[in-house]
């Protein structure tokens, strides 16, 4: 029945979304439980249900498959210490926005990452303390590995040797080897990690520290932290992206309703976006050529889009209630 | 892993201990010890005021909560946790028990507090052993004038309870007040503070009159709020006089809003519950709170759920706080060091330190004073709940209403926000 109606959204989606269009957004609704798709433009929208019960079920992180063609959701619902058939990882095809496929994820995955292969899937288990790894092609489970308690945030590395999963209570960002299947150690990072990005080369990782405001920067090849930028104390970065070229990282202030724009190689902020910024940023994304940054909005329910060149607010779209996290996905 | 303490365990623990320290270090890791001092009772324990047994498990609950997720965020790093439990009713009962634990068992934190004298015994085994001492229950603000170097304070003092309430009802009108207090050195505190908060901090605010409740005697308060009609009545007693005034107040048939102290023992379901049930009206209104069930953001949700799902309850105030008490010496020993009351003392009161609480900022101990800055809550209590044990409708007997301070102020300094609320001793004063 869940899979007719979705189905059915995603036909009339097809519908009115131009078919001459590159980009499509994806922004996940935490209280509707649907993801609002808006053309790149914004000129055009819908809506996919991911589950008739909004405020019970909350699709939150999300990932893209190597070629933005698939755009994974992580589904949870707001009773976390009880695994429901919804607490999944949805895959949905960017072009018809049609559900491919629903993985079964364990206790609350919260955010997810793609390796770059396409075939394995990451995801933190929020209520669980534990991150799990799952076959993209065949759906099984690679592995279960202990992190903090309350994991968050979560990437694999863009030569797919690793995967970083965050731990909100305990301070730290958990290393897994993608390859071995193990866990090679775990690193005290700031207050509150939410979130985790590796640099395009996998010779660097970036993650937010929601409470100490800061961003520990890590050295991939010992996994270590060897600096910490400061945002300010009452920054509260959560959900990181970094420019295609890796020299700039934008940080969703979700507390301050702003975006802090990071230079990677002078290791200090360059802007703070706040004017016309949308309330609790809490999802950040990057156009694919560095243009554009998008972030969801949950406090006013929009997407903020982000000109580049004058790092400033150019638009504000309306989205879902509770918009929690933000891709670009490929239509071609 | 829990430790009961018991003469036996006492024993072995004095020979398991340095094998467990050593095996711990060889790991690089510490072996953290927290001594929770809680005044359960047994079979014989009064009914009165003194009966603390309900928060005192609520609390048993929160720390064993806290032993086990930070057992498991210390188990990634070889760290080890052990929480030791001690049922000791009062003042004289629990220093003695603490001293054992110190002695006996190596607890390097201690963690208790449930009334003012509690809270003063443990604080001095804290200063003379050297380990840390966590208040999770005590508002008394002479305990925070003291200035242990050694004693931290989670619960909020009594004037930030009382500056949160007269922000919340003076803002919505209430201005002309009546104030019932205590005739002990507590409850004279209390009045005072409430004077100050009232007269200095609300432009606008009168106190009508000032009224000791002795005992049960409750005619002079009564009759005070009826000839003078304020906007509303300051209800400064202990938690089970608090419930026989209400009682008394409603069947009086006087209607003015009652805003009570919220000590810890206030601060549950159960007493929401009896304050509903003891007085339909003045028993179901606001009430100013450490920590709120239905709190739903910054990871207050998750935890709520953990804490839920664990105990088959809400987490109230003061198991929040034990909870806590277990994160902030897991947080102090891991970045001030080592598991070593001083070490943990210092980090703690050190200026940048910040600790994350699942209140969405983070939050501090005022190096002068070790006053824990924090949002408090306020609640709304729900005459319609019913009576079932279910989880969510107990749940349902209050809702979040609101915050003070509130943390979304961009562009504000969090740690001038979070001083709005309480004293700022001036720091010479402590220091």
């Amino acid at each position: 029945m869940l899979c007719k109606t979705l189905t059915a959204m995603a036909l009339i989606l097809t519908a009115t979304v131009s078919s001459a269009e590159q980009f499509r957004l994806f922004v996940s609704n935490e209280y509707g439980a649907n993801l609002s798709v808006l053309s790149s433009d914004a000129s055009q929208h819908g809506e996919i249900e991911i589950s008739g019960r909004p405020g019970d079920v909350r699709p939150r992180g999300m990932a893209l498959s190597p070629d933005g063609k698939i755009v994974y959701v992580a589904v949870s619902d707001f009773l976390p210490q009880t695994e429901k058939p919804e607490d999944a990882i949805v895959a949905i095809d960017v072009a018809s926005n049609e559900i491919l496929r629903r993985y079964r994820a364990g206790g609350n995955p919260e955010r997810i990452a793609i390796s770059p292969d396409g075939k394995q899937i990451w995801a933190a288990l929020e209520a669980i303390a534990q991150g799990v790894g799952i076959d993209a092609v065949t759906g099984e489970e690679l592995g279960r590995f202990p992190t903090g308690v309350e994991p968050e945030g979560v990437d694999v590395s863009p030569d797919g040797r690793w995967a970083y999963i965050t731990g909100e209570t305990s301070h730290t960002v958990t290393v897994i080897d993608t390859q071995a299947l193990k866990i090679v150690t775990h690193m005290l990072v700031g207050n509150r990690p939410r979130d985790v990005v590796f640099s395009p080369d996998s010779t660097r990782a970036y993650a937010s520290a929601e409470i100490g405001g800061t961003i520990s920067v890590i050295d991939v090849t010992q996994h270590r932290v060897i600096g910490t930028i400061s945002l300010g104390l009452d920054s509260r970065p959560v959900e990181v992206d970094l420019s295609p070229d890796g020299k700039l990282l934008y940080v969703a202030g979700g507390g301050t309703s702003a975006v802090y724009v990071v230079d990677t190689e002078k290791g200090e902020v360059a802007h703070v976006i706040k004017e016309r910024m949308g309330r609790r940023p809490w999802g950040v994304t990057v156009s694919p050529d560095g243009s554009t940054v998008y972030t969801a909005n949950g406090l006013s329910d929009s997407v903020s889009v982000i000109d580049t060149a004058c790092m400033c607010v150019t638009d504000e779209i309306a989205a879902g209630r509770g918009a929690h996290s933000i891709e670009v996905g490929h239509v071609d | 892993m829990t430790a009961r303490m018991t003469r036996r365990s006492l024993l072995g623990g004095m020979v398991v201990t340095p094998a467990l320290l050593t095996a711990a270090f060889a790991q690089g890791g510490f072996d953290l010890r927290v001594g929770v001092v809680l005044p359960l009772g047994g079979p014989s324990r009064s009914e009165g005021t003194e009966n603390l047994e309900e928060i005192a498990e609520i609390a048993r609950q929160g720390a064993i909560m806290g032993e086990e997720e930070m057992g498991r965020n210390g188990a990634l790093f070889g760290h080890q946790v052990t929480l030791l439990q001690a049922n000791a009713p009062g003042a004289e009962a629990a220093e003695r028990a603490a001293r054992r634990m110190v002695a006996l068992d190596g607890a390097q934190v201690l963690v208790g507090g449930f009334s003012e004298a509690e809270a003063r015994a443990l604080g001095k085994v804290a200063e003379d052993t050297g380990i840390l001492f966590l208040n999770i229950a005590a508002t008394s603000d002479a305990l925070r004038a003291e200035c242990g170097s050694q004693t931290f304070h989670i619960e909020a003092s009594a004037a930030m309870y009382l500056d949160a309430l007269a922000g919340w009802y003076v803002r919505a009108g209430h201005r002309r007040w009546v104030i019932l207090h205590g005739t002990d050195p507590e409850g004279a505190a209390r009045l005072a503070r409430a004077r100050a908060s009232l007269s200095n901090r609300h432009w606008g605010a009168k106190i009508a009159a000032t009224v000791p409740v002795e005992g049960r005697e409750f005619a002079p308060a009564l009759a005070a709020v009826a000839s003078e009609k304020p906007d509303a009545v300051l209800l400064l007693t202990d938690w089970h006089t608090q419930l026989d005034f209400l009682a008394r107040y409603e069947a009086e048939g006087l209607r003015v809003p009652v805003a009570a102290f919220p000590e810890a023992a206030t601060q549950t379901r159960s007493f929401y519950s009896a304050a509903m049930a003891a007085a339909s009206h003045a028993g179901a209104g606001h009430r100013a709170a450490l920590w709120e069930p239905t709190l739903d953001a910054y990871g207050a949700r998750e935890l709520n759920a953990r804490a839920a799902a664990r105990w088959g309850r809400p987490l109230d105030s003061v198991g929040w706080a034990a909870f806590q008490a277990m994160k902030i010496a897991y947080d102090a020993a891991q970045f001030g060091g080592a598991a070593e009351g001083k070490a943990m003392a210092e980090w703690l009161a050190r200026e940048g330190s910040v600790l994350d609480l699942h209140k969405g900022i983070g939050v501090s101990f005022r190096p002068w004073d070790h006053q824990l800055r924090q949002s408090l809550y306020l609640v709304d209590l729900n005459p319609e709940a019913g009576t079932s044990r279910d989880v969510d409708a107990v749940k349902n007997r209050a809702h979040l209403v609101g915050e003070l301070p509130a943390i979304y102020m961009p562009g504000t300094d969090p740690v001038e926000r979070l001083d709005q609320l309480g004293d700022i001793t001036p720091r010479g004063k402590c220091e």
